[in-house]
């Protein structure tokens, strides 16, 4: 490694290691990082496509909840309005129901991917985002928790699937009471 | 107890698939007797249970319980009043599946607020009073259908209702558990709880425990109507 105090001078160095050293490739730091940049934006994009593709399948899962109920569910919703529940209890329940799956589910998302990150360094995405034998010098990513994407993750994932529980519920428990009978 | 007073219950009134459940039927159920309602099927003796217990609105007439009427209360109070004075008993059992036997008997104390602790103990109290002490943790899909059925009963009862509405419970039992059904019915008739029954098993009919029998057809009381 070869440090220049001139910045200016810093092509002019590179020249002549060159033409001294034929065999030799000198790389300035400007060429990293402009190969940092170029390698980190398109992977950037295909991991935000993947993420895409995450996302979009946890709308359809959102979708498929709030488009409807299956026929047990209806049936208990059923049987718990003809035993003398109120609507405002199923529907009260349901949103319960649908908070602690999806509180259980983003805690253990974010306490999986902490121990990815943290403890195993990344070693499913690590390969791909750094890269084979594409970089020099080798270096290790940095990990950092932001609040703020946390937060953001939370609002995308867990407030949408509890309104995507108690949408369908409220649909079922608006039934008479006495539907159950006439099965 | 309760009266109902020339009560109609039309399914898709003003359509053309308009069907007359129950025509004008004027009945009066007396407390801790135990009523049979008989007829063929259709003919509006699960409607008419459903009228009796709240369940459902009559489309004219009303109904009363003790000496206050029911019709034109609003869902929130109907359903209270539902919960605290009347227990179901289903032809289907209409056990909640995944969960356990406790907890189903449980469930219909939950909207009362009561303290789970309590409630708790009156349903383990009612699993013993029907021989299902030891059946209290199993899931209810491993149980047979007497130990279902008698889960449906403590089920039933766990609000302490004043009243127990059954429709066809026999429908599914041999005769055994039959016999041992009307013999639970008339241990709480003898504890003073009111019982009305739809079924045209025979065997309802014959049962020593019954006051009296409402005959039922095409949705109009054909005998056994009138003051109870």
């Amino acid at each position: 490694m070869v440090r220049v105090r001139n910045a200016r001078e810093l092509a002019t160095v590179a020249a002549k290691i060159s033409r001294l050293h034929p065999d030799s490739r000198p790389v300035l730091r400007d060429d990293i990082l402009r190969t940092y940049e170029a390698v980190f934006d398109w992977r950037g994009g295909v991991i935000v496509l993947v993420l895409s593709g995450a996302l979009l399948a946890f709308v359809l899962l959102a979708w498929d909840k709030a488009t409807g109920l299956s026929a047990e569910e209806r049936r208990e919703i059923g049987i718990l309005k003809a035993i003398g529940w109120e609507t405002s209890d199923v529907l009260l329940m349901k949103s319960w129901e649908g908070a602690t799956v999806s509180l259980c589910g983003f805690f253990l998302g974010v306490f999986l991917a902490y121990l990815h990150v943290f403890f195993t360094s990344a070693v499913l995405f690590e390969p791909f985002l750094k890269g084979w034998s594409v970089l020099y010098p080798r270096f290790r990513l940095t990990p950092q928790v932001q609040l703020g994407q946390l937060a953001v993750l939370f609002v995308f994932t867990v407030v949408p699937y509890t309104m995507a529980t108690i949408v369908p519920s409220w649909r079922s428990a608006t039934i008479d009471p006495d539907a159950v009978m006439r099965r | 107890m309760i009266r109902l007073v020339e009560i109609s219950k039309v399914y898709n009134a003003g359509r053309t698939n308009a069907f007359v459940a129950v025509d004008t039927v004027t009945l009066t159920i007396a407390a801790r007797t135990v009523t049979a309602l008989q007829g063929p099927s259709g003919s509006g003796k699960t409607t008419l249970l459903s009228l009796a217990g709240c369940m459902a609105r009559p489309t004219s007439g009303r109904i009363f319980l003790e000496d206050k009427e029911l019709t034109s209360l609003p869902e929130r109070f109907l359903t209270d009043i539902r919960r605290r004075t009347f227990g179901f008993v289903f032809q289907q059992f209409n056990l909640i599946k995944g969960i356990t036997v406790l907890e189903n008997v449980m469930l219909p104390a939950y909207p009362t607020g009561e303290r789970h602790g309590v409630v708790r103990a009156r349903a383990l109290e009612l699993l013993d009073r029907l021989g299902l002490a030891d059946k209290g943790p199993a899931r209810v899909e491993w149980l047979s259908r007497g130990e279902a059925q008698r889960t449906a009963i403590a089920r039933a009862l766990i609000n302490t209702p004043a009243v127990l509405i059954a429709d066809e419970p026999t429908a599914h039992l041999d005769t055994a558990l039959s016999r041992e059904f009307m013999e639970i019915m008339d241990q709480l008739k003898d504890q003073g709880t009111s019982i009305l029954i739809a079924s045209h098993d025979p065997l309802v009919r014959d049962a020593a425990v019954i006051d009296r029998i409402v005959e039922m057809r095409d949705g109009r009381l054909v005998s056994g109507g009138g003051p109870g």
